[in-house]
């Protein structure tokens, strides 16, 4: 569940923005839809506590992260929120297995390399378990950020145009996973993007307009 | 995972850079180690073996050169003086005792001393095999000489002339090795001893040769023109050095007879004042203060360390700027791996530490390596060349310094590593993901 209730932000006094209230039901699926500028990408940093609101709620999971202090935002983020960007942004110098590794450790979990193994599998990655992100090919990493997503299994998902950087067959795959893994573990999937291939997909759909 | 482990995964990910730092800073802390250790056992050893020892007396010259040759056996005796003369000082009311030391031989680099027990005393030196020096030509040997040398007790051998291997051989009387020393650690152990009349005994019909060949060279003669044969002049009262282990041999006449130098113990501190002048101006030798001349040493070579030890410290600040170059350049491209750890659920202290652990690991390694290649050194040195071996120089012995090294090298890492930390904790993670 994801409530937004009368928030705004600025960058600066050219670039203000005044979103509208929403509320996202628990495993729910939502696309985010607008045209370059229209505060898409600001939107997704707000629901992620990484950008805070000059005003206004955001609640996820009844906790309302515009409240909290900045150690426990960072710790909040880590447990329950998984997030997807553009490009992969895997750490080039360790492994896959050690890029899991490090989202369990750094959201403060018990280092499970049991359920490690469990979402690669998932995901058909056993086999790069100790490759380095440069030995995958873009799709594979893409695919390694969603295991890193949903290995801690967050209650909501975040995606920031995952596929804009694909070809059809790679997107359809991530997509896919992406809803795949949001059903499992029944968490809400919110996808901000401009991608028309993925119009179709899903029905929730929110238009954001330029200012 | 954790936070050491991903910042060693980072300095592996750029091996290179990594390992330039690294052996910089291990080469800054080296050259500090070897002059810490040498300088320090160095002044350490000279002091032991000076211990006990207020003046020495010897031939006019460098009084630098008289300590280094008669003390510690390390450079060439300034010549000879009139054994006579030497004696006369032995009956001043402040000279508490004298020994006596002949010079001019050596076995296979081992210095030959003829002298008496006393010597032995001063060091505190035990016999561990057989006995002392008594007859003429009997020797006992420094633990060092017999381990080395591999000279055992009846065996005999000839002495070569000078002072340092490689001289002409006598071919007269063979000396005996009638016993072996304890190890002392002072330059006992490099020497071999026997009475002061051995040492003129064997040099007796070698002499003019001697004088033609090396005259550089300070030997024991017996013929001295300028002084021509002394008048004895002795009085029943008088006090007389002690030569060897048994009573003084008749049959030797000391007309003329020299020694190389003489250890001076005072009577009363006053000694320290009035006797060094009293020999400088009222005798043909010259009276030299081990503990005045080792402290002029330490100032000539001070000047020396001083320049080494700043040369290694700019080779650390420089290293100190090298890994603090390599984290900031490092910033650039690894902002999106700390934007990524931020959301993550990484706090900001957290990605800080992080930084300031890399700049830690790399001085703790640089610390590391820098220390055994410091005692390696010292240790090598030691080993190879023979002086600074009998100088006592060792790469086993630590010292508490080098705490103070492996700490400072620490909080240089820190240093080095702060104003990238304090980009990494400054980290605009929104603005780093919103760029792709």
């Amino acid at each position: 569940m994801i409530e937004f209730e009368g928030v705004s932000f600025s960058y600066d006094q050219n670039a203000q923005f005044k979103f509208k209230d929403l509320k996202l039901e628990q495993g729910s699926h939502w696309l985010i839809l607008g045209a370059s500028g229209s505060g898409k990408t600001t939107l997704l940093h707000l629901l992620s506590g990484l950008l805070r609101p000059q005003s206004g709620n955001i609640k996820i999971s009844g906790k309302d992260i515009a409240k909290i202090n900045e150690a426990e935002l960072d710790k909040f983020r880590g447990k329950e929120i998984g997030l997807v960007f553009q490009k992969a942004h895997l750490v080039s110098v360790l492994s896959v297995k050690d890029n899991l590794a490090l989202a369990q450790y750094l959201a403060g979990l018990p280092q499970d390399s049991g359920r490690i193994k469990e979402v690669l599998a998932e995901l058909q990655l056993e086999s790069k378990i100790n490759s380095k992100p440069h030995q995958l090919s873009q799709g594979e990493q893409q695919r390694v950020t969603i295991a890193r997503a949903v290995l801690n299994k967050p209650s909501v998902i975040f995606a920031d145009e995952p596929t804009s950087a694909l070809d059809d067959m790679n997107t359809e795959k991530v997509m896919n996973l992406l809803e795949n893994q949001a059903k499992k573990y029944n968490a809400t999937l919110v996808i901000v993007t401009h991608d028309q291939r993925l119009k179709g997909r899903i029905s929730n759909q929110i238009k954001l307009e330029t200012i | 995972m954790n936070l050491p482990t991903l910042s060693w995964n980072y300095l592996k990910g750029k091996p290179l850079n990594t390992f330039l730092n690294v052996f910089l800073l291990a080469l800054g802390i080296a050259i500090i180690i070897v002059l810490l250790l040498v300088s320090r056992q160095v002044e350490e050893n000279l002091t032991k073996n000076a211990r006990g020892i207020d003046l020495v007396v010897g031939a006019k010259g460098s009084p630098l050169q008289l300590i280094l040759s008669s003390i510690f056996h390390i450079d060439f005796p300034t010549g000879n003086v009139p054994l006579d003369e030497a004696e006369k000082l032995l009956n001043h009311r402040l000279v508490k005792n004298a020994i006596p030391l002949a010079l001019g031989d050596n076995y296979g680099g081992f210095r030959i001393v003829g002298t008496s027990d006393e010597y032995l005393e001063l060091y505190n030196a035990e016999v561990s095999e057989g006995e002392i020096w008594k007859e003429h030509f009997e020797t006992t040997l420094g633990s060092d000489v017999a381990l080395k040398s591999g000279l055992k007790i009846g065996d005999e051998f000839y002495s070569a002339h000078g002072i340092s291997d490689g001289g002409h051989s006598h071919d007269s009387d063979p000396f005996v090795v009638v016993g072996v020393l304890k190890p002392t650690g002072s330059a006992v152990d490099n020497l071999i001893f026997t009475n002061v009349e051995t040492v003129w005994l064997s040099h007796e019909d070698a002499v003019v040769v001697e004088d033609s060949i090396a005259p550089a060279i300070p030997t024991v003669t017996a013929i001295r023109p300028a002084f021509g044969v002394r008048p004895s002049g002795t009085t029943a009262s008088q006090r007389k050095l002690k030569l060897g282990n048994t009573e003084r041999d008749p049959s030797i006449p000391l007309e003329g007879k020299e020694i190389t130098s003489m250890f001076i113990q005072y009577r009363s501190p006053l000694g320290a004042v009035q006797l060094p002048r009293y020999v400088n101006s009222q005798s043909s030798m010259q009276a030299a203060s081990p503990a005045f001349e080792t402290a002029r040493l330490f100032t000539l070579i001070g000047v020396g360390v001083d320049v080494m030890q700043g040369f290694a410290y700019l080779i650390i600040f420089i290293s100190a700027l090298s890994i603090f170059i390599a984290l900031y350049n490092a910033l650039k491209e690894r902002k999106y791996d700390l934007a990524i750890m931020r959301s993550l659920g990484a706090s900001k202290q957290k990605l800080f530490v992080h930084v300031i652990l890399e700049g830690v690991i790399i001085t703790s390694l640089g610390a590391i390596f820098g220390l055994l290649l410091g005692h390696g050194m010292v240790e090598l040195l030691g080993a190879i060349f023979e002086q600074s071996g009998q100088l006592g120089v060792t790469g086993k012995q630590f010292l508490s310094e080098e705490l103070i090294i492996i700490a400072g090298s620490l909080i240089i890492g820190i240093i080095a590593a702060l104003i990238p930390a304090i980009q990494s904790y400054r980290t605009d993670i929104s603005k780093v993901l919103a760029q792709g």
